[in-house]
């Protein structure tokens, strides 16, 4: 058999093809001008031109969130590989499958300071899962194909492939190999039987058992059986932000989330449970606050991919390495249905006891009920996308969420920024969704420009920004911890600090204005000042079609409680600064 | 605690500096690196020592194992001491 001369531009593509990528999001530069003059001509590609590099990553990421796929970008040398660092942390930590092809000045001028060159490799290696400098034309084929199967197997994660320009141009016969056969990467398969007995075994001898649910059941595809598991033992679920929408928060046994901003009876079942399943989560120290004071009274049992993962942060009494869908539908047939009603009823008390509210009477606009009528207004149907801070977390609480997939979020990176470009990414997969962005005044100005993308596609994303003038959730630790000196998180052009030196004038009180800046882009912006225009504005925002920006002017010292201090244990919860 | 840990890794650039970056990146350091061919010249072999609790060296010797250039990570510290207590 005789293959085929072609150009490593050539097999970008074509190994794209084969990994089955349908939208490629990024942004052009000198060293990746040979695969741009290949994608040209590649129609079954979509390629969406982002405005800055991070925008192009978290659009790849708002995709693999929001389709379970490999989310793709491709960006050039130096500044487009270092703009991209961000997106590929903020998949990295939470564990998204993602390719990012970035371009690289050719070989013979590396090291020598080139005009953008960085040493991409080199950056990126702390927050990749692999990456790859290309050498040879000929490896190309098989490295593509190693990247897809690296980026979506066993925990997923982004995968980063610098490519050299003469390294694109130059041609080869090579092809990639029919199986990914990489001897360092073998994801877990399969699991132990005699752990997954340990822990039915200890499931149905629990009195007071608990799920405590992560990311992992949405990227492993596991929440049906995450559902039947929990019905038919009656076991209580808590999920974590990375978790939502893995066990429908509507059930009576949902407890919603845990940990920082938690709900007071999901961080009390921590504290009082006898037995703690954590499953696909990874005791981050938002869900845990102080480690050793975790689910103290608890036999604690760990059902992760990652071996790294377990007894990491908490040693466990029985680990189960392995797919979680797989180990979840062991265990539906091993547990025995009980009841449990003693535990479920103290469950049900406590949640009646401490709902999630927020003050109903008052004729200001508060944030939680903006977001509160997004959920309604939206029927629980919309896609959400958070940016990150208090309305991050008010999101977790005003909406249930039901279905895996419906909730995008930063979590362990906490990434300002995100929410805008991932919610792009994710209405390219699904142009019909009423696809919602809930963004704060700060974080909104982060990524502000991909806003054209969504104009020129005609995709339909609604941004609400609650503006309260400050970054809003740095203020509330600096209200809360720090005295009350709001150091550098004023963001309204009166009552800055005065080492900021910012002189007084008749300027408006909020800079930018977000109506107009919609405009600008081509999106439709309207403003909201009352709390009587929240609903109008929402409805006239999702029954557009155009992309709309509501900026909802909202009072500005609102605090998002429960909260958890740093540092302390679930049980230390403040639930109002009174 | 010292532990000594042997790798068998591929043979490429980049190797040394992602496994150093790994270990100086939790900010432990490396007392002794050796790095060597194999008979396989596509492998290569590492032996270092690095001080430590041994929670953390778990932890390390786990995310050692998670890289893909990495083939077989093995700690040799308890292997070492069984052998000087049967002196």
């Amino acid at each position: 058999m005789t293959t085929k001369t072609r150009t490593g531009a050539d097999c970008v593509v074509e190994g794209l093809r084969q990994a089955g990528a349908e939208i490629v999001y990024g942004l052009p530069g000198g060293a990746v001008l040979d695969m741009f003059s290949k994608l040209y001509h590649a129609e079954d590609i979509q390629f969406v031109l982002a405005r800055h590099e991070q925008g192009a990553t978290h659009m790849a990421d708002g995709y693999a969130r929001a389709t379970g796929k490999v989310g793709v970008c491709l960006v050039t040398s130096g500044p487009g590989a270092t703009n991209a660092v961000t997106g590929l942390a903020t998949a990295y930590m939470d564990g998204i499958p993602m390719v990012c092809i970035s371009g690289q000045v050719p070989s013979h001028m590396i090291g020598n300071d080139a005009f953008q060159e960085a040493d991409t490799t080199g950056i990126t290696r702390a927050v990749t899962k692999h990456n790859y400098l290309v050498h040879r034309t000929d490896d190309l084929p098989r490295i593509i194909a190693e990247a897809f199967h690296i980026a979506a197997s066993g925990k997923p994660g982004p995968v980063l492939i610098d490519i050299p320009k003469d390294v694109q141009r130059a041609e080869t016969t090579a092809t990639a190999p029919e199986s990914v056969n990489l001897a360092g990467y073998r994801p877990v398969s399969g699991y132990d039987r005699d752990e997954v007995k340990l822990l039915a075994d200890a499931i149905n001898e629990a009195e007071r058992p608990l799920l405590y649910t992560g990311g992992g059941v949405i990227a492993g595809g596991a929440a049906a059986e995450l559902t039947a598991l929990a019905r038919k033992a009656n076991l209580p679920v808590t999920t974590t932000l990375m978790g939502l929408g893995g066990f429908p928060e509507t059930d009576p046994l949902s407890l919603k989330m845990l940990g920082m901003h938690g709900t007071v009876t999901a961080n009390r079942a921590v504290g009082e449970c006898d037995l703690l399943i954590a499953v696909g989560a990874r005791f981050d120290d938002r869900v845990t606050g102080k480690i050793s004071e975790f689910a103290p009274k608890a036999k604690k049992a760990h059902i992760d991919i990652d071996p790294s993962s377990i007894n990491k942060s908490v040693s466990v009494d029985i680990p189960v390495c392995g797919h979680v869908k797989d180990i979840l539908e062991e265990l539906i047939d091993q547990v025995e249905p009980r009841e449990r009603s003693t535990w479920n009823e103290h469950l049900d008390e406590l949640k009646a006891q401490n709902p999630l509210a927020y003050d109903q009477s008052t004729d200001e606009v508060l944030p939680q009920y903006v977001i509160d009528m997004v959920y309604k207004v939206s029927g629980g149907e919309a896609l959400i996308v958070t940016d990150v801070g208090q309305q991050q977390m008010w999101a977790t609480h005003f909406f249930d969420y039901t279905r895996p997939r419906t909730f995008l979020s930063s979590g362990g990176l906490g990434t300002m920024g995100y929410g805008l470009p991932a919610a792009i990414g994710a209405q390219a997969a699904f142009p019909e969704k009423n696809v919602v962005v809930l963004a704060g005044d700060g974080g909104i100005q982060m990524c502000f420009q991909e806003l054209v993308v969504a104009v020129e596609h005609g995709w339909n994303v609604n941004v609400i920004i609650l503006n309260n003038g400050h970054l809003g959730m740095v203020r509330q630790w600096q209200e809360m911890f720090y005295d009350k000196e709001y150091s550098a998180t004023v963001l309204k052009q009166r009552g800055r600090p005065a080492n900021e030196k910012i002189p007084d004038s008749s300027r408006r009180e909020f800079l930018p204005d977000f109506v107009m800046m919609a405009e600008a882009y081509g999106a439709v912006g309207l403003r909201v000042t009352k709390k009587d225009d929240v609903v109008p504005a929402l409805e006239k925002a999702f029954s557009t079609k155009a992309p709309v920006v509501v900026e909802c002017i909202v009072k500005e010292d609102e605090n998002v409680y429960p909260m958890v201090p740093p540092g302390a244990s679930l049980d230390e919860m403040i639930c109002s600064m009174a | 605690m010292k532990h000594f840990i042997t790798l068998l890794v591929e043979n490429q650039p980049g190797v040394l500096a992602r496994i150093v970056g790994l270990i100086s990146g939790r900010g432990y350091n490396i007392e002794t690196l050796n790095v060597g061919p194999t008979d396989d010249p596509t492998l290569s072999r590492m032996t270092m020592t690095v001080p430590g609790d041994d929670h953390v060296l778990e932890q390390v010797t786990k995310q050692l194992y998670k890289l893909v250039d990495v083939i077989e990570v093995t700690d040799l510290t308890a292997r070492r001491e069984d052998a000087q207590g049967r002196d």
